[in-house]
């Protein structure tokens, strides 16, 4: 037994410290490359940190709303993505209406609450319907079945969006005060657009934390995904306080998608799932379930494909390194869960509860 | 509970008639019944766009009827007309609405045919009091099913859904029977002549009295039947079973030769799709891993086919091997991909397990597209000119030899699925579904065990790919997009989870079904959502539950009545 | 092929990358390509790609003043709507047929009773002759047999369509080769996109011409 046991451990434990090895080297090495041929200057690589930054920033909104939910209920709301391209489409209808009728030129700061209060809206009442409808009935089935269920609604919802809104591509108009730079120092740089994304997902966030540290909600919030019927007990209604998080989650994930969309500008009813599957990599990232991990984890992984292809592959001769961005971002994912199988900042839940 | 015993209940009936009429706006505005429109179930009757708001009115009947206190009376049917008609007012505001404003900037469905289907052709005043009108006799219709014993209703179900089915499908029935010479006069009679789409009035009547009656003989009969069956001896029964097989056996071999290209070519994809369906069900049905990232083998095994047999000389390197030598190797490759990422992913659960394997899905799809490997494999442009295998001097480069190929190794597949469903293993990967520390506690090996679903998986889903291979004869890394991982989970959901039958069940359903109506292939999406959706709420076990797995699924409601009671 | 040509003509190509179908973030990509020093970009990609990486252009250090150019890819009317102001001096390569021949104005004529406006994208004059070679094809070699089938035969159909000789259609004098290859490879053009495409007005004015 005891020999047996050893012989286990050492096996795939040793596969996978190869593997890990390999591939460190393989970062360590392009990375020393790449800088040697001094290719990039500097201000080349502040702009890719802070794009990166800012991508990063949407990915954690979004991030939020998985890890909140899956704080509670211990299911991946795989429709979460569609939650954030609802709030986008719609935040365009406000955002190109607005603009022809001259009242986005006339008070772009009004005009532009109003594209985030719309695009918010619209996200966290198609949360709520999705809560009622879809997963309510099913508390305390097994996992596998909301699991299901959540894929299927994001297949329903975005091919709703595609029935009623087209195919065709939409883009956000351009708005005038979020567009040029502002210069820091130098020869470096930042668009304006992107100091405002930044502060933004940092504003809410920061709402976030403090929301859920010192509220009422917040805290039967979290009583509740610490065990739901003992919150039951304490005089806390579960429901209402699910319904809560998911409009809370729906609301960032609103936010995300109207900033994302003042970045790029095209709206698609097939917009979410990248961001989504993205976002979701990066709530695992930061352990899954915990909002500081997966605030993290996004800016992580937003930093990471900003920077990464160019540092890792550019020096290593890889042709058209950029493609191979995806496959950066999840072989990352697999080796964080490996070494470390909750995430950067995870509870141990992926052996012990899940 | 209620305070209204046996009266009426006004205000469910108004909800229900409200969220009905909402699905019917949405299926109108999503472009639904204007694309449906075009196809007749009955010809010139009765379109299938129509069919749906039909339906939808009817449900609606039907629930408001079921949801009276006491039901089975007069409120039951006034409530189920109200609740209809109810819906008929929402769809024929928003024929109003639609018909005033012209909503085609944002909605790009809301268009005038819609207007004119919705009036039938009679304009916006008078055409709306006809649909209102028409909504509640559809729900007098409801409320009367209702009322109907059991039994009846589930043959009236029955006969109506045939006649959906059949006036569908006709198109391609007619086609492929027209050959025989006596069926095709009776065809023509059913479907009507030539050009007309869809059942004859006369030939729907007749479809929907068959079946309906059919069926209530059946459900009265079968008991008997069975019995008498058992009673025979044991040797008789054997050779009637033996029959049976052999009847099977008669039906795969001619049925390409009846079926036309066309319709082998739908068997085909349904084949490859069913083949995936039984690997992933050993890892996810049977074993419990929900791997998203199942069609990273399939690739595997298409690749591997493609650069093994690939003549054209593209590629750096040149092999020109033939079919059955490079096969092996593809299902040997897609099993050493599949114990690779088991090893990984060995300690991680549910959830994490999705995410990764989703991700190596994408690793594998992004490598075969990159630039990186494209002298290797192809990059975006794929591998073309993977020739014909060929078979005992047979060449096989036509759907009706190539479904041979598919139903050898559908037939290998079934038959290791079985008897691994029945082994030691198989238990082993039962109780890893259904608690992994107690299945470990228990004594069985979760590194080999796991590994192992995965391989086997692994291994069904490479060769199914590698048929693909040299079923287009190209390989585009197009063809391997999550959606077919989706796909093939839904596929094995809707047919009940680790249960074989299963697999062709909901192949048949979510493989079959899309291809032979292609013309709609643009709803085909949205559809699997809802009736993924839809399923896991009725029916999560599937439509051909595999017996354990429905006891656990309802557990719960078994449960739920005693707890009342204590 | 391209960038083959290119350099047999003198020009010299600084890189060539590859991006993904679904990828927004041209950032990376376009900073890699700017340490190069290029002074034209040549994307011959689709919609929504081709709008993010003109639009991104403009706010990569390096690139504010390259020159882009697409192909007929970008050759939508949607494509100047959805970039914006990047796509105001952005040329694109795609098909052309003079509009002051009388027949490709009777197809617009008709297009816009039937249909409403102009045809949003490049080939439809392509795609008209295309279609009518194939109509006109099917009409010469079906036979319709005894009992009323109609059968087409699938090689008479392929000879009839490799053989023919001035066909005259919108885009031309038309003639195929061995290969089945029809078009005359004269209904091009380079079209360079201003302020007014940006706005809504379609098609562009053509720039250059074979």
């Amino acid at each position: 037994m005891q020999s047996y046991r050893i012989r286990r451990i050492n096996w795939t434990d040793l596969f996978m410290w190869v593997v890990g090895a390999a591939l460190l080297a393989l970062i360590v090495g392009g990375t020393y490359l790449t800088l040697q041929q001094g290719k990039f200057t500097a201000v080349q690589w502040f702009d890719l940190a802070v794009f990166g930054l800012a991508q990063g920033s949407v990915y954690a909104l979004i991030a939020l709303g998985y890890t909140l939910v899956y704080g509670i209920l211990r299911m991946i709301n795989f429709a979460h993505s569609e939650i954030f391209m609802s709030g986008a489409f719609i935040g365009y209808f406000a955002a190109t209406g607005m603009q022809r009728a001259g009242f986005m030129q006339e008070n772009p700061l009004l005009g532009i609450i109003i594209i985030f209060l719309t695009a918010m809206t619209t996200s966290a009442v198609l949360a709520i319907l999705l809560e009622r409808i879809a997963y309510r009935p099913l508390r305390g089935a097994p996992r596998l079945v909301p699991l299901i269920t959540a894929i299927g609604a994001s297949f329903f919802l975005q091919y709703t969006f595609r029935g009623l809104f087209g195919t065709q591509n939409r883009a956000y108009p351009e708005i005038d005060v979020i567009k040029g730079t502002v210069p820091l120092f130098g020869d470096f740089q930042i668009q304006k657009i992107q100091i405002i994304v930044i502060a933004a997902a940092a504003m809410m966030m920061a709402f976030l934390v403090l929301f859920v540290q010192y509220t009422k909600t917040g805290k039967a919030m979290r009583a509740v995904s610490e065990d739901k019927s003992v919150a039951a007990l304490m005089g806390i209604d579960v429901d209402a306080i699910i319904v809560r998080t998911f409009i809370l989650g729906a609301s960032l994930a609103g936010a995300a998608g109207v900033l994302y969309c003042f970045m790029f500008r095209i709206v698609t009813f097939y917009m979410g799932f990248i961001p989504g599957i993205k976002a979701f990599t990066a709530a695992v990232l930061g352990g899954i379930g915990n909002p500081a991990g997966a605030m993290l984890g996004g800016l992580f992984l937003g930093i990471f494909e900003s920077l990464g292809p160019t540092l890792f592959l550019d020096g290593l001769g890889v042709p058209a390194p950029y493609q191979l961005k995806d496959v950066i971002a999840f072989t990352m994912l697999v080796m964080v869960l490996i070494f470390r199988p909750t995430g950067i900042l995870g509870e141990r839940l992926s052996r012990a509860k899940a | 509970m209620s305070t209204t015993q046996n009266t009426f209940d006004w205000r469910k009936t108004l909800q229900l008639g409200l969220i009905g009429g909402l699905v019917g706006v949405l299926i109108a505005l999503v472009g639904m019944v204007d694309e449906f429109d075009k196809r007749d179930i009955v010809a010139g009757t009765l379109s299938m766009g129509w069919t749906l708001l039909l339906l939808t009115a009817l449900i609606t009947g039907y629930f408001a009827a079921s949801m009276m206190p006491k039901g089975r009376g007069l409120p039951g049917i006034v409530s189920a007309v109200v609740a209809s008609a109810i819906f008929a007012v929402v769809m024929s505001v928003l024929a109003w609405l639609v018909d005033r404003f012209d909503l085609r900037q944002v909605l790009v469905n809301a268009s005038p045919n819609l207007v004119k289907i919705l009036t039938f052709e009679q304009g916006v005043p008078n055409g709306l009091f006809m649909l209102i009108g028409a909504g509640a006799a559809v729900g007098l219709l409801g409320g009367v099913i209702h009322i109907l014993p059991d039994r009846i209703r589930k043959a009236v179900a029955l006969g109506l859904s045939m006649v959906a089915l059949l006036g569908l499908l006709q198109e391609i029935i007619q086609v492929s029977l027209a050959g025989f010479e006596g069926v095709s006069k009776a065809l023509e009679w059913m479907f009507g002549k030539g050009t007309e789409k869809g059942l004859s009035v006369a030939g729907a009547i007749v479809v929907f009295i068959v079946v309906a009656a059919g069926n209530l003989l059946w459900n009265t009969n079968a008991p008997k039947v069975n019995a008498q069956f058992n009673k025979l001896p044991q040797k008789s029964r054997r050779s009637l079973r033996w029959l049976g097989y052999g009847i099977l056996f008669l039906v795969i071999i001619y049925l390409p030769a009846v079926l036309g290209l066309y319709l082998t070519e739908v068997v085909n994809s349904t084949g490859l799709f069913i083949l995936m369906g039984l690997g992933l069900n050993i890892v996810v049905g049977f074993a419990g891993l929900l791997d998203l990232g199942y069609v990273a083998f399939y690739a595997i095994g298409a690749y591997t086919v493609g650069v093994l047999t690939n003549f054209s000389g593209e590629l750096t390197w040149h092999f020109g091997w033939n079919f059955w030598l490079a096969l092996p190797v593809a299902v040997s490759l897609a099993v050493l991909a599949g114990v690779v990422l088991g090893v990984p992913v060995l300690n991680m659960r549910g959830d994490y397990l999705a995410i990764v394997t989703l991700g190596f899905g994408e690793i594998i799809r992004i490598l075969a597209l990159s630039d990186f490997l494209k002298p290797s494999i192809g990059g975006s442009q794929g591998i073309v000119n993977i020739p014909p295998p060929q078979f005992l001097g047979v060449l096989i480069n036509n759907p009706q030899t190539l479904y041979y190929v598919i139903v050898a190794g559908a037939i290998l597949a079934l038959f290791i699925s079985q008897r691994l469903r029945d082994s030691r293993l198989g238990r082993s990967w039962k109780a890893l579904r259904e608690d992994e520390d107690v299945a470990q506690a228990m004594g069985i090996n979760l590194v080999a065990t796991k590994l192992l679903a995965f391989a086997t998986g692994a291994a069904f889903s490479g060769l199914s790919g590698s048929i693909l291979a040299v079923k287009l004869g190209t390989i585009y890394p197009h063809s391997f997009a999550l959606l077919i991982s989706i796909n093939v989970l839904a596929l094995i959901i809707v047919g009940g989870m680790g249960s074989i039958p299963g697999v062709f069940v909901g192949g048949l359903l979510l493989a079959g079904m899309p291809e032979l109506l292609r013309e709609f292939a643009e709803y085909r999406l949205l559809i699997y959502g809802a009736l993924l959706v839809v399923m896991m709420q009725v029916r999560p076990e599937g439509f051909w539950p595999e017996a354990t797995h429905k006891r656990e699924l309802h557990e719960a409601e078994a449960v739920k009545p005693a707890e009342a009671e204590a | 092929m391209f960038a083959e040509v290119f350099a047999e003509l003198g020009g010299e190509v600084t890189a060539r990358e590859a991006v993904n179908v679904g990828d927004t973030d041209m950032k990376p990509v376009l900073t890699s390509i700017a340490t190069g020093a290029p002074e034209i970009i040549y994307f011959p990609i689709f919609e929504p790609e081709g709008n993010l990486i003109a639009a991104q252009s403009r706010e990569v250090a390096g690139l504010e003043t390259v020159i882009l150019m697409g192909a007929d890819g970008l050759f939508a009317d949607t494509f100047p709507e959805a970039t914006g102001s990047a796509a105001v001096g952005m040329y694109l390569s795609g098909p052309y047929v003079d509009v002051n021949d009388a027949d490709y104005k009777a197809f617009l004529d008709k297009w816009a009773d039937q249909i409403g406006g102009v045809p949003p994208s490049g080939f439809h004059a392509h795609a008209f002759d295309a279609t009518n070679m194939l109509l006109n094809g099917i009409e010469a070699v079906a036979v319709v047999d005894a009992d009323g089938t109609v059968h087409i035969g699938r090689q008479a159909l392929r000879d009839y369509l490799y053989g023919l000789k001035d066909y005259n259609g919108l885009t031309g004098n038309l003639t195929c080769n061995e290969n089945g290859d029809c078009a005359t490879g004269e209904a091009l053009g380079v079209f360079k996109l201003s302020e007014a495409e940006v706005n809504g007005s379609w098609p562009p004015p053509v720039f250059w011409q074979p």
